[in-house]
């Protein structure tokens, strides 16, 4: 498969014209590259170029923020791309910074108020459809070539919204990383593609992986203070919705409590309205979903560098994977669903390191049909 | 371990008793009757007259593979003991560089790693009595080698080291299969001679043949010493060889084969006549060109017709009834045309002949190539210069220049790794403006080696009329990469 065995990656770096079709040069005598694929945020790059030669660096020189872009190649296929957002000279060193693509949408205000309240609910992941295809176009008139790569997924049991979004009041990836953190979706950014779904959604399956994939040890975890048998989700004016976890728990923990505000439906004093009381409800089951029982997570230590024979292609380490992880030689030996929460490169002279981080899945997993 | 010869990645790198021989032959005194193993030879004699075939199970065409390196045992073939490296055809003989005649081998001094179990574990101690012993596992295996260069003079002494350089880094000039990495033989202890009796080869010599897999070296060749005694030159060198794979296997053994039920040499002897001199017999061969030729073809086409291998591993492994699931969406490879889309249509082409006396051996060349194109010239679009190895089915590698205009000179530089371009007296590097046609993000030199038959190609869009092509001055050097 395209990628190659990790760890033996061959990197080109090249300087782009805003949109990544036309290359303005390559970057010679890097010293140092590194770049992250990272789920529910923005990732990086930085290039470091020491020693340049500042008789013959003019395309160092001639470089700019924003207009240009920095495409990373991994064994001659583009692996990571975005624009430069920070540049650092010195007499000895020059230092490209860069951010993926949504670091556009970081810096693109939300246009249009979108009310999707009562009885206009509706998926979350279309709404992120909606408010990055006016981010970018088309028509594309500022070159950023994103549009055509806007993938979403789409699951049958997407999360829905009931909220109004005012025009002006935040930018568009703020408001994606809003529904990333309390609507239950998940995005990245692979080269120039923006991917979004549903949290619970396994669209993306790796291969299982076990101890012997890593070259630290595995660690299992129980959390009590995770633990909830009920949870309560309220809109902060003195209703709430619950769900409980089964009999069989509540008889064994007790009763134990969580408490989580909805702040996107808190609308002065009202009572919610019946749409708003369900999807109120759904947070409230997608909650005690993961906290009952106590949950017991194994976790890679950081960032884990990977073994050279680990058998996922690079061009498939995609934040947001799932994969079903199993430590075998801790005291309690624990088999469970992971999701790739980033995925980091790191090339100099000590050669390509690639290390993971993950973190526990979703109880509740969705499967595309 | 008998640290008197050594095969690397399928080539003899060390044996004593040829260098011994050499150096007798020659002369010179340092080295007379200190080889304490004759019997390797009548074991690698054995071994190359027959081929391994009883436990490898190889057909004709694939002993012939896999000893194509059998020069280092062509003194053994013919019976006699080695002569000279230029009559032995030795390893590192080189008909188009004298020097390498001069060099007799490379003698080892020593060998430390072979020998050792490389079990280790982490113990920690208790807060009470004893310790925890963590979980025990065999690291990668350290060699380290020692020995000397020997030759009539400095320039052999430096010729072969340039050839223990290059045959130190797989997968010089003997391709690896994929995901294969190289292996170092060696035998454990002296053989029993089977001299006198060849069918003893399984009970006397193979037990005690050995290989570590996946090992490459990762230090040196680095030279420590140099030593010039009153005939003759040696420099001794060391280098360290890590092995992936941590253990030191012996030979196989049969235990059912439908298709091989013998055991012993039922494929040989061969006929030393079976062994020609020229393994490239019946690969076509187009005709010196001592001035380009001027043909119309698709960009990078085959100079000879042939099928380029394809891989077809991917659909061997797919389970007919368990199809593999679809890729999930990853980084876009085509992100739009650029400022213009590339010609698709038939290319121009000059061809350029690379003579085999011009390629090194051991070494590699790297092009330095300048394009140039008159004050009276519109310019050139998508320029591109590729590099054949024979059997010349298959571009080796390729460069794209994207836009040379008239007055300009553009000068490829593999050796300083540069790319110039002089417009009108002012020079500015140009990387920018080369890069490799079908993968740009993988831009590297062509490098140029094995000794073999090179060609150079020059296409252009077959828009451009034959005149502003031929207004296009190519002029070609190959600049060799000895260390």
């Amino acid at each position: 498969m395209s990628g190659g065995v990790l760890g033996v990656g061959y990197h080109e770096v090249w300087i782009a014209d805003r949109g990544g079709t036309r290359m303005v040069g390559r970057v010679t005598g890097v010293t140092s590259l590194s770049y992250d694929r990272v789920r529910d945020d923005i990732s990086r790059a930085l290039v470091r170029v020491e020693s340049p030669d500042t008789a013959c660096c003019d395309l160092l020189a001639e470089t700019r923020t924003v207009r240009h872009e920095v495409v990373i190649f991994r064994n001659g296929e583009r692996v990571w791309e975005g624009p430069i957002t920070r540049l650092e000279y010195t007499d000895d060193m020059v230092e490209i910074e860069a951010q993926d693509v949504l670091w556009f949408a970081s810096r693109a205000a939300l246009e249009q108020t979108l009310d999707y309240r009562s009885p206009r609910v509706t998926s979350v992941v279309t709404v992120i459809g909606v408010i990055l295809r006016d981010a970018f176009g088309p028509p594309d008139s500022s070159g950023f070539n994103v549009y055509p790569f806007l993938t979403p997924i789409v699951g049958p049991g997407d999360p829905r919204t009931a909220a109004e979004y005012l025009a002006y009041s935040t930018t568009v990836w703020a408001l994606l990383d809003k529904f990333a953190v309390s609507s239950g979706i998940d995005y990245t950014v692979v080269g120039r593609r923006i991917l979004w779904w549903d949290t619970h959604l396994r669209a993306h399956v790796l291969p299982p992986l076990n101890d012997t994939h890593f070259q630290e040890s595995i660690v299992v975890s129980e959390y009590g203070s995770e633990l909830a048998t009920r949870s309560y989700v309220t809109n902060n004016t003195g209703y709430a919705s619950v769900a409980t976890a089964d009999q069989q728990w509540t008889a064994y923990y007790g009763l134990i409590d969580n408490v989580v505000t909805n702040y996107e439906e808190a609308k002065g004093t009202d009572a919610p309205t019946p749409a708003e009381a369900e999807a109120m409800l759904e947070q409230a089951r997608r909650d005690i979903d993961g906290r009952t029982p106590a949950p017991v997570r194994l976790r890679l230590p950081g960032a884990v560098s990977l073994a050279p024979d680990f058998p996922v292609p690079f061009a498939q380490l995609i934040p947001g994977a799932w994969s079903r992880l199993t430590a075998t030689r801790t005291c309690r030996n624990v088999s469970q669903w992971q999701k790739l929460n980033k995925v980091s490169v790191l090339d100099d002279a000590g050669g390509e390191r690639v290390s993971i981080e993950m973190t526990s899945a979703p109880v509740a997993a969705v499967d595309l049909p | 371990m008998l640290h008197e010869w050594l095969r690397y990645n399928g080539v003899e790198i060390a044996n004593a008793l040829r260098t011994e021989a050499y150096v007798a032959s020659f002369g010179l005194p340092a080295f007379k009757g200190c080889s304490e193993c004759p019997s390797v030879f009548d074991a690698l004699r054995h071994e190359w007259t027959y081929g391994d075939v009883a436990r490898d199970y190889l057909s004709y065409q694939e002993v012939l593979d896999r000893y194509s390196d059998y020069a280092d045992l062509r003194g053994g073939a013919s019976g006699e003991p080695y002569s000279s490296p230029q009559q032995d055809r030795a390893p590192w003989y080189d008909v188009d560089n004298a020097d390498t005649w001069g060099f007799l081998g490379f003698y080892v001094l020593e060998v430390v790693g072979l020998d050792d179990s490389t079990r280790t574990a982490t113990v920690t101690e208790r807060v009470a009595d004893g310790a925890s012993v963590g979980r025990i596992r065999a690291k990668s295996r350290s060699i380290y080698v020692r020995g000397l260069l020997v030759g009539l003079d400095d320039a052999s002494v430096q010729a072969g080291m340039s050839w223990l350089e290059s045959v130190t880094s797989p997968p010089f000039c003997n391709p690896l299969p994929a995901c294969v990495g190289p292996t170092l033989e060696f035998f454990a202890a002296c053989p029993v001679t089977c001299a006198s009796a060849p069918d003893c080869y399984d009970d006397c010599a193979a037990p005690y043949r050995r290989q570590v897999f996946d090992a490459y070296v990762v230090d040196g060749p680095r030279v420590i010493e140099k030593y010039t005694p009153t005939e003759g030159v040696m420099w001794e060198v060391e280098f360290t060889v890590v092995a992936g794979n941590p253990w030191v296997y012996g030979s196989s053994v049969v235990i059912y084969d439908p298709d091989n039920q013998h055991v012993g040499p039922s494929y040989g002897p061969f006929d030393s006549a079976d062994f020609g001199t020229d393994f490239d017999q019946g690969v076509p061969r187009p005709p010196l060109n001592p001035t380009p030729t001027v043909t119309q073809v698709a960009r990078g086409a085959p100079l000879v017709a042939g099928v380029p291998a394809v891989s077809s591993a991917t659909s061997c492994l797919t389970d007919p009834a368990c199809p593999p699931t679809p890729a999930f969406p990853g980084a876009p490879q085509s992100v739009g045309v650029g400022c213009r889309p590339e010609h698709t249509g038939q290319w121009r082409r000059k061809t350029f002949v690379v003579r085999a006396e011009q390629v090194p051996q051991w070494a590699v060349a790297v092009p330095v190539l300048t394009l140039e194109l008159p004050a009276s010239s519109q310019g050139l679009r998508d320029i591109t210069v590729s590099f054949y190895q024979r059997p010349f089915v298959a571009p080796a590698s390729q460069m794209r220049v994207s836009w040379l205009a008239g007055g300009a000179q553009l000068q490829l530089d593999g050796a300083r790794d540069q790319i110039m371009l002089d417009c009108g007296g002012d020079v500015v590097r140009a990387e920018h403006a080369v890069s490799t046609p079908t993968t740009p993000g993988q831009f590297r030199w062509p490098l140029v080696s094995c000794g073999d038959e090179w060609m150079m190609t020059v296409e252009v869009p077959d828009t451009v009329s034959a005149a502003d092509f031929d207004a296009l001055k190519v002029t070609a050097l190959l600049r060799v990469r000895h260390l």
